[in-house]
């Protein structure tokens, strides 16, 4: 039974990347007439586009959920505060931004170079979803937090793991200070997020042909906003009590201290 | 023993950066700032590069390809500002 269920799960899966690849040319095609016209105001198509990207992301969650692909599960997304925030979030898997963006719209990705890379082919897509990319050194951390911070200005989410890549271990990575000081300087909540990803898929270690031999249950659950003010705009004391958040929820077992990374 | 200018590097670091739990004093001249030093990130590195503009007039880029090896420590801190003075770019 238990095989019969796993050959299902991995049918599904196939299934379901065989109806994106097939339906991947017919978007691109809409997408480039589409943005090939005048913009009606300033934002705009980055709106449409994010909206687009949303209501997407409902539609696959759902649609996994249905097939037993995953189970999506969210908790407390109802008490998001309007407006502009930095959304901050343990890193499991690429299921992550999937979970977040479903249940917060409006949502600007962190894009990391590599990933900019290797799916180049999206590229119009990110750029015009005002995604915004990261780079290293003081220059690339400079241009990111002008362009979170302009995306903010402009009334978006802006999502940000702090660990800075996918985790496989119990516990939390150090945070960097980056998303806090972004919160900071455009003087917006930041909504913490604890992500549980049970039994482990698309992390570093298991591709999307792949799939556990149990169905993955993702688990999302938005912790109370914490603003800036409240911390006198200290980027270190906002990341350290954000920290201690989410570790405390993510392992039971007390984790490393954050890291002035 | 570390010289005029490391001693002011060093109370600019704790100043600019508002370091609550350490002495200038404490700071080793040779030392890593970042990472496994004392621990400052690039945000610290972006704030104390204000700093060190204002106290003794150097510039540096946040594109400068040489800022690894420039904010290594202290004394290349140093370092790079006595060139700076030498070359005029920066005040003596």
């Amino acid at each position: 039974m238990r095989a019969l269920r796993n050959l299902w799960r991995f049918c599904a899966v196939l299934l379901t990347l065989g109806i994106g690849l097939f339906l991947l040319p017919i978007g691109f095609c809409g997408f480039w007439l589409w943005r090939a016209l005048p913009e009606r105001a300033p934002g705009a198509r980055a709106r449409t586009v994010l909206g687009i990207v949303h209501r997407a992301f409902r539609l696959m969650v759902r649609w996994g959920n249905a097939l037993g692909i995953w189970r999506f599960e969210a908790h407390g997304f109802d008490a998001f505060p309007p407006g502009p925030a930095v959304i901050v979030a343990n890193h499991t898997s690429l299921l992550d931004t999937v979970g977040v963006v479903t249940n917060v719209p409006r949502t600007v990705a962190v894009v990391k170079p590599s990933i900019w890379r290797r799916m180049s082919i999206l590229r119009g897509v990110f750029d015009t979803a005002a995604y915004i990319g990261s780079a290293e050194g003081m220059a690339g951390v400079e241009r990111l937090m002008d362009d979170a911070v302009d995306r903010l200005d402009k009334g978006f989410r802006v999502l940000i793991f702090p660990e800075g890549t996918r985790n496989d271990g119990e516990g939390l990575l150090p945070f960097g200070r980056t998303a806090f000081e972004i919160a900071c300087r455009a003087n917006v909540p930041v909504v913490p997020v604890v992500i549980h990803c049970a039994p482990r898929w698309l992390d570093k270690h298991r591709g999307v042909f792949n799939p556990p031999p149990e169905r993955p249950h993702i688990h999302l659950a938005m912790l109370p906003a914490v603003r800036p003010v409240d911390y006198k705009r200290s980027s270190r004391a906002l990341r350290d009590t954000i920290y201690e958040a989410l570790n405390r929820r993510v392992n039971p077992r007390p984790g490393p201290p954050p890291s002035d990374r | 023993m570390a010289d005029a200018l490391e001693q002011r590097i060093k109370e600019v670091i704790v100043d600019a950066l508002m370091l609550e739990d350490i002495e200038p004093d404490e700071i080793e001249t040779e030392a890593p700032l970042f990472v496994e030093g004392l621990g400052l990130d690039s945000i610290d590195a972006l704030e104390l590069a204000i700093a060190l503009s204002k106290e003794f007039g150097v510039k540096t880029s946040a594109e400068d390809k040489r800022n690894r090896e420039i904010f290594f420590s202290v004394a290349s801190l140093a370092n790079f500002i006595r060139e700076e003075q030498a070359a005029g770019r920066a005040k003596a």
